[in-house]
């Protein structure tokens, strides 16, 4: 009786988390698929993927979605790498550099919009230091930026905000690792490269891989800052339209229908870009083995 | 020395229970939840909090939450759908009491209307009442007012007058400016933010209803607008800002014709810089789009006395001129109020306002007579975003299809 007791006693303690996520996680996930699929009615249909592939905004705001990801992923792991591989030497001041790397991670979406596009005024401090330091003679008009153009703009600012999230994930991942398979990559003559690229990478694969997922996952839902810095609609976004909907819009008739139908693409888009990607590692993986 | 802390921290523990068992019957804090979309700028909510609740807070032992969100209908629909009223006082934009009366989010206020020693403006009545009942009583009122930087003035049109300057006017003086010194004109055009509001005022001057696209008055209004594009008198950066606050401070911008509290703060922070005026006129007057602010008590509160005794406070005339005058300039719509108004930047701006209001061509905003009041707005961007890429030029077609546009949000 009492085994019986013990058996069951981890499913007890786990009855909490598992009815959070029940109640506030599968529940709305399900809800939202649901009202996705079906139309006024509730009668299946897709009528509400379609209005949204037809969308004059889809088109944008998906090639924005997914380039901000690609590009902004791919220079914030490559930046947050070389910081976090330069911090892990323990040298004079490195803790100091460390903290001030860690700031923009304490600041909220809303404020580093706010202070960026401070900076990015007219009269901002950006212009303003430029002109100081005789760069340039007229400020250049930095918000006037459209196109591809915003959409650098803002992974420019984005990196500026997530790269110490990503670095800290590595940094911890490099203070991990034995110190002993870099000197002996260095006693067989490797260079400092090959030991980052076929000691050092292949050990911190597993962080690698949390980080540049994390990061994917939170690049696919950016808006605040395009919508902060541009507003709604001038740089569009997959998650910028469910806000655009659910905010700036709510009482037309399709808006919760189709803002949940938006959610439904991006975590759609979101698995299939984690798939890939845990696909192609393991693939590469595979390769290594052979 | 620990045996000594330890004594003192027993002393105090015990001497902080006695005084909480000796002390008197505790008379209860009540509390009272205002929502409000009024306020929604941050210095205007800690001007509110911090100066005027804490008047009525100690006067009737009442401990206000304020609360400033957009979209408000949704959370009166929430709590009359629940039957959970935690909302007692709600603030709303004449545009949708009509709707908070229809669909009974608000109750009659006749008696703290008829209790009160003041007389409101006319001007707001048919919005705050219905079938004979009054549901609001207004506590502001705003319209949209020109300002100008004393160093625009040498670029006036000849024969013009700022305070009394017509829109073709206008135009020609941000074009001379233009040609002098570059876009000195800031319209803001953040996207669902004001744009309808400021093309609308042009329209009324010309005879237009707000909202409309394609009416007479609007292509007039459309065409001076595409004039000023055309000759580069605007401000690209316009379209990063949802005021023109930071354009005019800077002096990036030298002229804009936009909401009378954004005016004000602009016009306060150096009035011998600036100069204010009543919105341009047209053919058929000074155009300028008005709404109002109202105070009403929800239906299902708890707390009716305090709610009552509440807006009876904010009702007080100098309360009501405090708030007007520290949020930045609106018109205090009470005649006793206005009757004080002196020559401070704030009276001056709520002087203005009060001009245009009385003796311009002004339009509410009937929000409440659309589906969704964002998608009003976003149809008027689209048309000054087309405005914009093609030079200033609109053909008649794509105005009619956005008029198309705005009639089906129509309910």
């Amino acid at each position: 009786m009492k085994n019986k007791y013990k058996k069951w006693f981890p499913y007890f303690l786990l009855t909490p988390a598992l009815l959070y996520y029940v109640l506030f996680w599968i529940r709305p996930v399900l809800r939202a698929f649901f009202e996705s699929m079906t139309d006024y009615d509730g009668s299946f249909s897709l009528m509400f993927f379609s209005k949204v592939i037809n969308e004059s905004m889809f088109t944008a705001a998906l090639r924005n979605s997914l380039l901000f990801a690609l590009i902004s992923v791919m220079l914030q792991f490559t930046v947050a790498f070389m910081m976090a591989l330069l911090l892990n030497k323990k040298f004079k001041g490195s803790n100091l550099l460390l903290f001030v790397a860690l700031i923009p991670m304490a600041v909220p979406p809303a404020a580093v919009a706010i202070l960026w596009k401070t900076g990015f005024s007219t009269f901002g401090w950006i212009n303003n230091l430029l002109i100081t330091l005789n760069l340039i003679k007229e400020p250049i008009l930095w918000m006037t930026a459209k196109g591809y153009n915003a959409l650098l703009f803002l992974i420019l600012i984005d990196t500026w905000t997530v790269l110490p999230s990503v670095m800290i994930i590595l940094l911890a991942g490099l203070q991990n690792l034995n110190k002993e398979y870099e000197e002996a990559g260095l006693i067989f003559g490797a260079s400092r490269f090959q030991i980052i690229k076929d000691i050092i990478m292949p050990i911190l694969k597993p962080t690698i891989i949390t980080a540049v997922i994390l990061r994917m996952i939170a690049a696919m839902q950016v808006w605040m800052i395009s919508v902060m810095m541009f507003g709604y609609g001038r740089v569009p976004f997959l998650v910028e339209r469910i806000a655009y909907y659910t905010d700036m819009v709510p009482m037309l008739k399709e808006s919760y229908k189709m803002s949940l139908t938006y959610s439904v693409v991006v975590t759609t888009i979101v698995m299939i870009s984690v798939m890939i990607y845990l696909r192609v590692n393991k693939k590469k993986e595979k390769e290594v083995r052979i | 020395m620990k045996k000594l802390l330890a004594t003192i921290l027993i002393l105090s523990l015990v001497l902080t229970m006695a005084v909480g068992c000796t002390s008197d019957k505790v008379e209860e804090t009540k509390s009272l939840k205002v929502t409000s979309g009024l306020w929604s700028r941050p210095e205007e909510q800690q001007f509110i909090r911090e100066e005027i609740l804490p008047g009525f807070e100690e006067e009737f032992n009442v401990k206000v939450e304020l609360e400033v969100i957009d979209n408000i209908e949704k959370v009166m629909e929430a709590q009359k759908a629940s039957d959970e009223w935690t909302t007692d006082v709600v603030m709303t934009h004449s545009g949708t009491m009509p709707l908070y009366i229809a669909n009974e989010y608000v109750q009659p206020l006749d008696s703290v209307k008829d209790s009160l020693d003041i007389t409101f403006m006319d001007a707001f009545e048919s919005a705050t009442t219905q079938d004979g009942k009054t549901y609001y009583l207004p506590i502001s009122a705003d319209v949209y007012l020109l300002i100008a930087n004393q160093k625009a003035l040498p670029y006036l049109p000849d024969g013009a007058d700022v305070t009394k300057l017509t829109w073709e006017e206008y135009k020609d003086w941000a074009i001379n400016i233009a040609d002098a010194e570059g876009a000195k004109v800031s319209f803001p055009l953040m996207p669902i933010k004001a744009s309808q509001y400021q093309v609308g005022g042009i329209g009324l001057s010309y005879g237009s209803e707000f909202p409309m696209i394609n009416s007479p008055g609007m292509l007039s209004a459309w065409e001076l607008l595409g004039e000023m594009v055309k000759n580069n008198a605007i401000l690209e950066t316009s379209f990063n800002y949802d005021n023109p606050v930071e354009q005019m401070k800077s002096e990036e911008a030298w002229l804009t014709f936009y909401h009378m509290v954004p005016v004000g703060d602009i016009y306060s922070s150096a009035p011998a810089k600036y100069v204010v005026a009543a919105a341009p006129a047209g053919p058929n007057g000074n155009g300028s789009i008005a709404g109002a602010w109202g105070v009403g008590i929800t239906a299902g509160t708890n707390n009716k006395d305090v709610a009552e005794e509440f807006i009876k406070y904010l009702a007080r005339p100098e309360v009501l001129y405090e708030v007007a005058a520290g949020t930045g300039g609106f018109i205090p719509p009470v005649n006793e109020v206005i009757a004080q108004l002196g020559e401070e930047p704030k009276d001056i701006i709520m002087k203005k306002g009060l001009d245009t209001l009385e003796n311009g061509v002004v339009s509410g905003v009937p929000a409440s007579e659309y589906t969704d009041w964002g998608a009003v707005k976003s149809v008027f961007d689209t048309v000054f975003q087309e405005m914009w890429d093609n030079d200033g030029e609109l053909a008649k077609d794509f105005l009619d299809a956005q008029q198309k546009e705005l009639e089906k949000l129509e309910k």
